[in-house]
């Protein structure tokens, strides 16, 4: 008879190999003790059919839980969210961390931001509790020179689980504003290197160029990060020669009729593609009351040599997902669960809609867009529904509900 | 060119199976073992049979079955090869598959190790620990206290 609970160690290993969802890693695990043994060696890398060869080691996503931060009489915890087993995970946040319930949690490759109550700042691994400490950050002491900063996005250039030669990227912005025009803080540090972090500057001072408005979205692609601002220009940095400085590549449209177009860069399979997020406004019965809701979502493939922008129909088997943190694409295995589609674009409302949105009244923004049935799939946590829900609204597609904002972010499940 | 390749050439070669049955092959077909591969370059007599001491006739002729087509390039696309190793391994039971997966490591098939190592991981996929015990006729040899520290690392493996 076949004994599979003794199969040899480097068997098991192998056959988790092939396993995307770091669900099913944790599950090989528990079986027997025989498997449990061979896979505390076992390396989980969510299996990528490279058969490209395009994308590079360390530079792999995974397929992300949705995390979001909660307050128990017991400490600060970071709550994920597995569409793939419709299960919680609940992450105790460390003593000392300067972090609160109303922040959206920061994360890349897995890795999450934690700012110290003495403003140090840590990556921080939440399954091997690995921490990376990163150069202090000035910007970060309370009203600095009159502004009052928080962090407001986290960019990898690489997962420093698999390599440690990543630059990490940072949107720092003003807190009490909600004018877009009021410009983000960047920031960027590349590990290993003592100079601490570099603060992108424009060299002419340009009211209109990329420091005009608030950052959108920044990503990285082939060797350097590329940014996109909320007027549509996107612009490439120079953070691989240590420069401040940056390069325009092109600008886009941001409004048409009564749409507002605002963007997001990813870097899928090779291409770096330019999300186009159509956002309408909305007025609700009384008048000061006004709120955005998404209405669609076009990709666009950017060639950066030439600025030229061309539109992408189909995504295959790639998922993309928008949000405050980095966006990024996904390859989605075929028949693997309900929750996680191809050819769909996850967005979370983050805090560029929601400024526009003046008061943060509606959360409509937060939406699954499948870019071959083009309806908005909208969905929303409401506080008077039990976390089970969230997947029977997902899984319905219920239309939008009005509920209580939850600051959202998606978080990739560790390669380790 | 084609005419004076090695497999026009190709030397036979005689496997032998750990229950004594033999097999005819086709060296470039053996060669797919790397653990054959090495036994040839030791060997002084290329006529005596080799041994694969620990595959039984049943899953060496399935082992070779595999070899011969993957050792023919000529004739099927790549999409046809990846529906015939997708057929090829559907076909088998859970225990012929457990002793395949045994000889393609043992004697170092690299392209069947992968088929049938995907194979199984593809039937894990979204099952719970219970669940795959179950399919595999696994025993659940925790002790309940070494379940409940598992349960308590591990919240994603189980069902809310």
């Amino acid at each position: 008879m076949a004994g599979w609970g003794d199969m040899p160690k480097e068997l098991v290993t192998k056959i988790a190999e092939h396993l995307h969802f770091f669900e099913d890693f944790v599950t090989l695990s528990c079986v027997c003790s025989s498997w449990r043994s061979a896979l505390k060696k076992a390396k989980f890398r969510a299996f990528i059919n490279n058969n490209d060869g395009r994308s590079s080691l360390g530079r792999e996503h995974t397929i992300p839980w949705l995390g979001y931060p909660e307050r128990y009489s017991s400490g600060l915890y970071y709550t994920l969210h597995s569409f793939y087993k419709n299960t919680f995970r609940y992450i105790k946040v460390q003593e000392g961390v300067y972090n609160n319930d109303e922040e959206r949690i920061l994360a890349s490759y897995g890795w999450l931001l934690l700012v110290l109550e003495s403003l140090k700042l840590l990556l921080f691994n939440p399954y091997t509790g690995a921490t990376i400490e990163l150069p202090e950050i000035e910007l970060l002491w309370p009203v600095h020179y009159g502004v009052d900063y928080h962090l407001d996005k986290l960019i990898l250039s690489a997962n420093p689980s698999i390599t440690s030669d990543f630059i990490v990227f940072l949107a720092l912005e003003d807190k009490d504003t909600t004018d877009i025009t009021v410009p983000s803080m960047l920031v960027y540090w590349r590990n290993g290197y003592d100079d601490g972090w570099i603060q992108v500057v424009d060299p002419q001072l340009n009211l209109d160029g990329f420091l005009g408005s608030l950052c959108r979205d920044i990503t990285f692609y082939q060797g350097e990060f590329y940014g996109v601002n909320c007027n549509g220009m996107i612009v490439k940095f120079e953070t691989a020669q240590g420069s401040p400085h940056f390069q325009v590549v092109t600008e886009l449209e941001t409004r048409k009729n009564n749409e507002a177009w605002y963007y997001y860069l990813v870097e899928s399979a090779g291409q770096l593609l330019v999300i186009r997020q159509v956002i309408i406004h909305l007025n609700w019965y009384m008048i000061h009351i006004t709120s955005c809701e998404t209405k669609r979502f076009e990709v666009l493939e950017l060639d950066v040599k030439d600025g030229k922008v061309k539109e992408v129909t189909n995504l295959g088997d790639r998922a993309i997902f928008t949000g405050s943190n980095s966006s990024f694409s996904v390859q989605v295995p075929a028949h693997s669960n309900p929750g996680i589609t191809a050819n769909t674009i996850f967005n979370l409302d983050d805090r560029v809609t929601w400024r526009w949105d003046g008061h943060g009244v509606c959360y409509g923004n937060t939406c699954f867009y499948n870019i071959l049935d083009g309806q908005p799939w909208k969905f929303i946590k409401r506080l008077d529904r039990s976390p089970q829900e969230i997947c029977y609204l997902l899984l319905n597609r219920s239309p939008s509900l009005l509920g209580e904002g939850i600051p959202y972010t998606w978080i990739e499940s560790p390669m380790i | 060119m084609a005419s004076t390749s090695t497999s026009t050439l190709s030397r036979k070669l005689i496997l032998k199976s750990s229950d004594g049955e033999k097999f005819e092959v086709d060296e470039n077909v053996a060669m797919q073992s790397q653990t054959i591969k090495h036994m040839i370059e030791d060997l002084d007599d290329i006529n005596s049979p080799i041994p694969v001491s620990i595959v039984t006739g049943t899953i060496l002729s399935k082992v070779i079955e595999y070899c011969k087509k993957h050792a023919t390039e000529d004739s099927d696309s790549d999409e046809q090869l990846k529906q015939w190793d997708k057929e090829y391994a559907n076909n088998m039971d859970l225990n012929t598959l457990y002793y395949l997966l045994l000889a393609a490591n043992y004697m170092e098939i690299k392209g069947l190790l992968e088929l049938i190592t995907q194979c199984v991981a593809d039937m894990i996929k979204g099952k719970s620990p219970e669940e795959i015990r179950a399919h595999f006729n696994i025993k659940n040899d925790f002790t309940p206290q070494e379940e409940a520290n598992i349960r308590n690392e591990n919240p994603w493996a189980f069902e809310n």
